[in-house]
């Protein structure tokens, strides 16, 4: 083509202006959440918990079940930073070790939740008629049942592993996601994108993961970062109880429980797994709001 | 006259709802030849995307087709099992819709929402589908293909959205290709260069194409042959030349005669039909047209007109025919 020299020809004009930084929704919601100081604070406290959790697989400053490696009510000092206990175990490694138990706990939970709990919403949203007739009772009936009792009874009977506990809780917490993932598909599956795929022969397996799941995934995503604190507590709750996982594995909650009858000579015993427990489930919740703000699409700016 | 691709025959489509039956489609017939361009005109609710719907039959509960035959290359795909209609959408049928933004997956990259349509139906590599999603692009004449396939919907323009859903409806060559109101949503510049596209298209692959509109202009600009509908019923059908030029129902001649044009005196009003189209689940006795209709005679209240021959190759069902009405309008000025 003839041109004068310096001046694109068409093609190259439209290419070029046109063709703008790649940016999908999930780059986007990075972008915004990473304005969010509370948010982005939380996550990086978030993920020294992880580092020092990973850490006390491998070492923690004393054997963690050991008794009497401090003199009993130690207070906090330069040997043992947060103190031992009532039988003189080291509360930075229970505390380190704890930390372990109950991402394990909040995150494995989860897992079960999120696959449970999307399956169940995405075939009782698509499908409708009776499958989701029995599904929307179902979810109804566990929720009219007391949790803790579910829990309490499961523990009973398969015993305290933490394992066994994980899944005990999980049985008393998926119903919030197949419900939030349930009412996701009932509108996107009437969605013209969906309605496309359909006319374009795509089967309903394919819809269901390719086009309903992907565009239900920030939702999803929240929910579970919301449903992490509520299983670490829920754990930690059994755990004060006596029913958490079996001593002498440590737990937040039955850290505390062990402080509890010297809470006025030695307030240390249940202040620091107290405050640990406080502060991880403040994260989640402040990382929770901060993720469900960014993955809006309604809040772009 | 080769065989028609796709033959309508009687079809009633109606919808259970529970103020009553809607009866969308109401005893719609039509051939459609290989190559042909048909289109389908009338205002809104009088059942032309529901036709078109029912042809893949992905009408939703409550609606249902209850009656009629849908002959696709001579097998009814009203009877058929449902597996086998899904292997016909996309692969012989494809269908694209009215808002491109909405009819594309947001997270999706545009070129996997191609190269899907095509894994639909036939075992391919996912370079080749690659190159191929390039090639329906560049036929779409999407400019720099190779990296607008990367492209997520929103990095598209409107008209670009619309010529990427049709490259999907193109990825497996179908032998009709049904655009319901593909150009609605559309700045009218950007529309007519997609009509271009539509025409180009059809002559270049031979695939048929139904346009569903309610702009007689759309029609114009890309078919040969129209049929408007009236709740639910083809009130007249011909080839669209004949059709601008001599409409005999009366509610083609005002849908015609409610087109603003350039050519016009500035001081002529633009007719407007007055009224609202029937309800459909109690429609009006005799001609359904006729509580809207200014030519109307007696007969109209009570005796319900059929398509009949008006013209060469041109059907209307009306009592009067607007030949009639015309020269009676003509004697009562005398």
């Amino acid at each position: 083509m003839a041109t004068a020299p310096g001046v694109a020809t068409p093609e190259e004009y439209v290419g070029d202006t046109l063709a703008r930084e790649q940016t999908s929704l999930w780059a986007d919601a990075w972008r915004r959440l990473k304005r969010n100081r509370l948010a982005l604070g939380s996550a990086v406290f978030l993920v020294l918990l992880l580092v020092v959790a990973i850490i006390s697989v491998f070492w923690t400053p004393y054997p963690i079940w050991r008794q009497g490696v401090a003199p009993t009510y130690q207070t906090p000092n330069s040997d043992f930073l947060l103190g031992a206990d009532q039988a003189g175990r080291d509360i930075l490694s229970r505390l380190m070790v704890g930390a372990q138990v109950s991402l394990e706990v909040g995150v494995g939970t989860q897992i079960i939740v999120a696959v449970v709990g999307v399956t169940i919403g995405l075939i009782a949203g698509y499908f409708r008629g009776w499958l989701d007739g029995i599904i929307s009772t179902l979810i109804n009936i566990f929720y009219g049942i007391p949790d803790l009792l579910v829990a309490l009874i499961l523990v009973l009977i398969l015993g305290r592993g933490l394992d066994k506990i994980i899944f005990a809780i999980a049985v008393t917490r998926w119903m919030d996601m197949a419900r939030l993932v349930r009412g996701q598909t009932f509108s996107l599956r009437e969605r013209e994108f969906v309605e496309a795929a359909r006319a374009s022969g795509t089967r309903p397996n394919k819809i269901l993961s390719r086009h309903i799941l992907p565009n239900a995934l920030g939702p999803i995503i929240v929910q579970a970062t919301f449903g992490i604190p509520q299983a670490i507590l829920f754990e930690a709750f059994l755990s004060f109880l006596g029913l958490g996982v079996q001593p002498p594995t440590p737990s937040w909650g039955a850290m505390a429980a062990d402080g509890f009858h010297a809470i006025r000579i030695a307030p240390h015993i249940v202040l620091v797994p107290a405050i640990a427990l406080s502060l991880t489930l403040m994260a989640f919740n402040f990382l929770g709001d901060g993720l469900r703000d960014a993955l809006d699409p309604r809040q772009k700016r | 006259m080769t065989a028609p691709v796709l033959q309508v025959k009687d079809l009633k489509t109606q919808f259970f709802t529970d103020d009553g039956v809607v009866k969308a489609v109401d005893g719609v017939s039509f051939d459609l030849h290989p190559g042909e361009t048909l289109g389908i005109v009338g205002e809104s609710g009088c059942g032309k995307s529901v036709t078109a719907l029912s042809i893949l039959r992905l009408v939703q509960e409550p609606g249902r087709i209850t009656g009629g035959q849908i002959l696709f290359k001579g097998t009814d795909i009203v009877t058929m099992p449902g597996d086998d209609v899904r292997d016909i959408r996309g692969k012989d049928i494809a269908m694209i819709f009215q808002d491109p933004l909405s009819s594309l997956n947001p997270v999706l990259k545009v070129g996997y929402q191609i190269e899907e349509a095509m894994e639909a139906h036939t075992k391919i590599s996912s370079k080749v589908a690659l190159s191929r999603a390039v090639q329906l692009l560049k036929q779409v004449r999407i400019p720099a293909a190779e990296s607008r396939v990367e492209d997520y919907p929103h990095q598209f323009s409107g008209g670009m959205r619309q010529r990427a859903m049709i490259a999907m409806g193109l990825a497996n060559k179908p032998s009709i290709l049904i655009a319901d109101e593909p150009t609605t949503a559309l700045d009218v510049t950007v529309q007519a260069q997609i009509l271009e596209l539509l025409r180009d298209l059809n002559e270049e692959t031979k695939t048929a194409i139904i346009l569903i509109t309610h702009n007689m202009g759309v029609v114009a600009g890309l078919c040969k042959r129209v049929l408007v509908m009236y709740a639910g019923r083809i009130v007249e059908q011909g080839p669209v030349e004949q059709i601008f030029k001599d409409p005999q129902h009366p509610y083609t001649w005002s849908l015609l005669q409610s087109i603003p044009r350039l050519d016009a005196d500035r001081k002529d009003r633009l007719l407007s039909i007055e009224g609202l189209p029937p309800d459909l689940i109690k429609p009006p006795r005799g001609c359904r047209f006729h509580p809207r209709c200014q030519f109307r005679i007696e007969r109209c209240f009570h005796d319900d007109p059929t398509l009949m021959d008006v013209g060469p190759d041109q059907e209307a069902a009306c009592w009067v025919t607007m030949r009639r009405a015309l020269a009676r309008d003509g004697e009562a000025r005398a």
